[in-house]
């Protein structure tokens, strides 16, 4: 088999936001080219499959007072944690090309394969397990998801080099998860924990990327070729990037796909955002998210749904919500202001 | 590619004679001008345990293979591509509780959802059950090939 030309990225910090905006331009590209992007998250956010319901899986009030986002990827899975110190890679390629099998299980085999061979060669005993984990002495150090859509794999993952595992349970949802985040110590690991254990120095990202980097072109066989995004796969990647950003698709990618009403009130450094769906003159759905209180609006908009979408019945909804939370205002924001915004709105 | 009963087969996959297929796994069944879409059997089985399934909304305008559907599998999620342009009528919420019944009975409740025929010529690009078994047994036979030995 003729030995394929892929393109390589080589992107280092990256926002997350923008990083699966890239993905999606590159991979609804008509110029299409099997693609392979290292790069790490530009700060510490915690990663979601397509389907992670994100009240059941994470500690809203820790996220939200650690300043610590939650962006969903469209590929599936559960939640993790990215920040610097977390090597992480995106591999975009046609379903239908030869090097990549169709089958997922196969081709996780494959690509996972090229993880697993780069860790050996750093002296780490690892092992593919669990169809798109791999793991160092049974525990896990990289995870793996993949997306069919477009005509395309998309498949990325990551693999901890350090790792601060203390923070990424306490912003997990306790409540709910509590024997798999007490079992977290035993089951997951990290690179230069490891390799300390054996007495070797602690790679960094850079140190680390030609180890993978070398196990890519050799398991696919194939050969990487550096070519830069251009201005215009930059602007198609910033364009896409724009869902991720936004609250209706992190909490709730069903309020995203319906939605007809979005709406943003910036007063000083207050921001408001609101997003809705109205059927019928009720509010059907609703996500009120801020840069303030945001667990309080959060909790306000479980309120509003099913209401008529006026003011006569928004207004005591609003007003009981601040009464039973013993609330005069939030950041000098009033009941009056927060339902002539709700309503500005609605009707926008 | 013909079972003991005549029917359309590739491999242990079965190819009604009576649908209409995509080469995304997509089958579609066209009547009174609408058309009821799901995943074929060889699809479900490629993509094996579907645990979660995303529909479309009734009302929704969809345009011919953009992303209307989509399921979470052994950890990936595939999204189901439109096979023609037109409304969504009916969606099959069944599944959000049980999206299982995919894997179970993909040609019957396993549905995904109705779509109202806006152009009836797109359905012309739609393969029969003949070239659909044809194009699948390629795939296959490509696939074991890459992987003998």
């Amino acid at each position: 088999m003729q030995v394929e030309d892929w393109r390589f990225l080589n992107l280092n910090l990256i926002q997350l936001e923008k990083l699966h905006g890239l993905e999606e331009a590159l991979a609804r590209s008509k110029k299409f080219k099997p693609t392979v992007i290292f790069w790490r998250a530009s700060k510490p956010i915690l990663t979601m499959g397509y389907f992670t319901k994100v009240e059941e899986k994470l500690n809203l009030k820790k996220c939200w007072e650690y300043g610590i986002k939650f962006v969903r990827r469209i590929s599936g899975g559960s939640v993790g944690p990215l920040d610097p110190n977390i090597f992480s890679y995106s591999l975009i390629v046609e379903e239908k090309n030869p090097v990549i099998p169709e089958s997922i299980e196969e081709s996780y085999s494959l690509i996972c394969s090229c993880l697993v061979d780069a860790l050996k060669k750093i002296g780490l005993k690892a092992n593919l397990s669990n169809l798109s984990d791999v793991l160092i002495d049974g525990k896990k150090v990289s995870g793996n998801a993949q997306a069919r859509v477009w005509g395309k794999i998309i498949q990325h993952g990551f693999v901890y080099l350090d790792l601060d595992l203390e923070t990424f349970k306490s912003l997990l949802n306790m409540e709910k998860l509590k024997e798999k985040i007490l079992s977290l110590d035993k089951r997951v690991t990290w690179v230069n924990r490891e390799l300390k254990k054996i007495g070797k120095k602690p790679l960094t990202f850079e140190e680390f990327k030609p180890y993978v980097e070398k196990a890519f072109v050799k398991n696919l066989n194939v050969n990487f070729r550096d070519e830069p995004l251009t201005i215009y796969e930059r602007k198609k990647a910033n364009f896409y990037s724009k869902k991720f950003f936004m609250d209706d698709w992190n909490f709730n990618p069903n309020l995203h796909k319906i939605a007809n009403v979005r709406f943003s009130l910036k007063t000083g450094k207050n921001l408001i955002n609101i997003s809705a769906y109205l059927e019928n003159k009720t509010i059907k759905e609703i996500l009120i998210t801020s840069n303030f209180y945001p667990e309080k609006f959060f909790e306000l908009s479980q309120n509003l749904k099913n209401v008529p979408a006026d003011e006569k019945s928004i207004k005591p909804i609003v007003c009981k919500f601040f009464e039973e939370n013993g609330l005069n205002r939030l950041n000098n924001v009033t009941v009056d202001t927060i339902v002539k915004v709700i309503m500005q709105g609605i009707r926008w | 590619m013909f079972g003991c009963d005549g029917k359309m087969m590739v491999e242990d996959f079965v190819f009604p004679e009576d649908f209409l297929y995509t080469t995304k796994h997509v089958w579609v069944k066209v009547e009174n001008g609408v058309a009821k879409v799901g995943i074929t059997s060889l699809g479900q089985s490629l993509a094996k345990g579907i645990v979660h399934v995303d529909l479309p909304v009734v009302g929704q305008t969809v345009k011919r293979n953009e992303t209307v559907a989509s399921f979470e599998t052994i950890k990936a999620v595939v999204k189901v591509q439109a096979p023609f342009s037109g409304k969504i009528v009916e969606v099959n919420h069944i599944l959000l509780e049980k999206p299982e019944i995919i894997n179970k009975d993909p040609y019957g409740d396993g549905w995904l959802f109705k779509i109202n025929l806006k152009n009836k010529a797109e359905i012309k690009k739609l393969l029969t059950a003949k070239k659909a078994s044809k194009y699948y047994e390629k795939m296959l036979k490509r696939e074991k090939e890459k992987y003998a030995g």
